[in-house]
């Protein structure tokens, strides 16, 4: 399948500092992707080239086969939520609504109605006096509704609350459904949001260090439990994440599934087996002494 | 997304304010000039007075808004650079010639409100009118061009390194308001050079404004508010 996301070896800097560095990962069309990586990784600057809000400083991007920046076509067929709206705050929302209904070819003005409801927002309303959670409500609103081929949510749920989060993943899953598209969501809410990715793309101070199958990665990460000793033979040579003990008991995170063969020796040795949810895997991958030549 | 687009969608944005603004000129300044008539002879052009040194200053703002509101806006519902300043531009030519137009027109129904006035009142005729014109538009352009540009300079590369650009970026301005001007009471003012003169070289600078401007805005990183 032709990707419909190429990037290589990309590069962002902001002066002295380099958000991306070097980056180089090609995403399929059509899959709900999850961008994960700690505070300052180089997730919204990696968002931000591919939304063409800024020129990448080394390296390329293709979408479709052609650099997103200043294309007409790429650039209309995309859409870009970051956590600061990009829209006037003296403006209502119905206001907002009507501007980005009149811009986007595939605007749905029915599943925004309904949205806008959800999230308890009132279109007479200036942005200005909306509460944050309304904020990201009015940026999912616009990034659902854009329909856009390549939707790119970044951090979009801040101030939510439980329930407005839960109504943000259903409608994101029932319209990804309906409508199928290329979503990449950067989340720090990992547990809560994990079962929504196909894919999970991790990147640590702006290297790419996972990107995999969400079922795959998950499979990937294995917590032994027992005996101190048992569990430093049996994890010698492995890709240890992570270990923590109390008393004469130790549990060490593995990186990399077991085979039939060794979980039967783990049963032999009195070691209990158990799986990391994605979350604890982020966790340990980008902890900082795992650095992302380590865990390939 | 093209410039027409952008061009459509910014005509129907303003086009409640160019109303509630034309609107709230020409009512107050008529009210003001019935008010003025029945108490004396005036001397001098409240609406001159008024709108003519107004409008500039107005496209100068729209120029800034430009930038600071409508860049981010418009590239987050998918519109290039390009097509934004291209369409903002001719807006902003629009926008000139349609305040060159009200000016003079203003002045003549103001004219025919007012009857009697004394000898120091500008008596309205065409050739007044077109020369009202002809020094309120380029004023706009360039007020306009300069007010865009500034803001792209310093959106661009911040306070410190967008201060030297802050020269080249008025300049249209500056220049334009030595060269030609309306006065107080809405004397046609021709500085330093014949009006023919004047008019190319401030419409000169405000292409090279304008080029400015389109240079600094083609590739410019979009950031999460005017100031950050």
């Amino acid at each position: 399948m032709i990707p419909m996301i190429s990037v290589r070896d990309l590069t962002v800097r902001y002066g002295a500092t380099t958000a991306v560095d070097g980056l180089t990962m090609e995403l399929a069309p059509g899959r709900i992707y999850g961008l994960l990586g700690r505070n300052g990784s180089g997730k919204t600057s990696l968002l931000s080239v591919l939304a063409a809000y800024r020129r990448a400083d080394g390296g390329s991007v293709e979408i479709d086969g052609v650099d997103p920046f200043e294309n007409a076509r790429i650039m209309r067929d995309t859409v870009f939520v970051r956590d600061t709206l990009d829209v006037p705050e003296g403006d209502r929302v119905g206001k907002v609504l009507d501007f980005h209904a009149r811009l986007r070819p595939r605007w749905d003005a029915g599943l925004a109605e309904r949205l806008t409801e959800a999230f308890g927002l009132d279109r007479r309303k200036r942005v200005s006096a909306l509460s944050r959670g309304q904020r990201s409500g009015l940026g999912v609103v616009l990034g659902l509704a854009s329909r856009a081929s390549l939707t790119l949510l970044d951090e979009v749920y801040l101030g939510m609350d439980a329930a407005a989060r839960s109504t943000f993943y259903r409608e994101l899953l029932d319209d990804y459904l309906a409508h199928p598209r290329t979503i990449i969501l950067s989340t720090h809410l990992i547990q809560e949001v994990a079962d929504l990715f196909e894919e999970v793309v991790i990147i640590d101070r702006g290297r790419l260090v996972v990107q995999e199958e969400t079922d795959t990665f998950r499979a990937r990460g294995v917590a032994v439990t027992g005996p101190a000793e048992a569990v430093e033979t049996f994890v010698s040579g492995r890709t240890v994440l992570g270990r923590q003990s109390l008393g004469g008991v130790r549990q060490a995170t593995l990186y990399g599934g077991l085979g039939d063969e060794e979980e039967r020796r783990a049963e032999q040795a009195g070691l209990s087996l158990a799986p990391v949810g994605i979350q604890d895997l982020f966790v340990h991958l980008t902890s900082g002494e795992h650095t992302p030549e380590a865990v390939r | 997304m093209n410039a027409h687009t952008v061009l459509l969608t910014l005509l129907r944005m303003y086009r409640p304010i160019f109303l509630w603004f034309g609107a709230t000129l020409v009512i107050g300044a008529g009210i003001a000039d019935l008010v003025l008539g029945a108490v004396t002879e005036p001397a001098f052009s409240l609406w001159m007075f008024v709108a003519a040194s107004a409008v500039k200053y107005w496209v100068l703002v729209i120029g800034v808004i430009l930038v600071s509101t409508h860049l981010r806006q418009f590239v987050a519902a998918g519109v290039t650079r390009r097509a934004l300043v291209t369409g903002g531009l001719i807006f902003g030519v629009l926008t000139s010639l349609a305040v060159a137009v009200l000016v003079p027109l203003g002045h003549g129904l103001e004219d025919a409100l007012l009857g009697e006035v004394a000898a120091g009142y500008p008596a309205w005729s065409p050739r007044l009118g077109l020369g009202e014109f002809g020094h309120v538009l380029p004023s706009c352009l360039a007020f306009f061009v300069s007010g865009a540009a500034v803001v792209a300079a310093f959106y661009r590369y911040g306070a410190w390194r967008g201060l030297p650009l802050l020269v080249p970026a008025l300049l249209p301005a500056l220049v334009t308001e030595g060269l030609l001007g309306l006065g107080g009471n809405g004397e046609l003012l021709t500085r330093f050079l014949p009006y023919a003169a004047a008019v190319t070289v401030s419409v000169g600078l405000s292409l090279v404004g304008a080029m400015l401007y389109r240079r600094v805005m083609r590739d410019v990183t979009i950031r999460r508010s005017t100031t950050s």
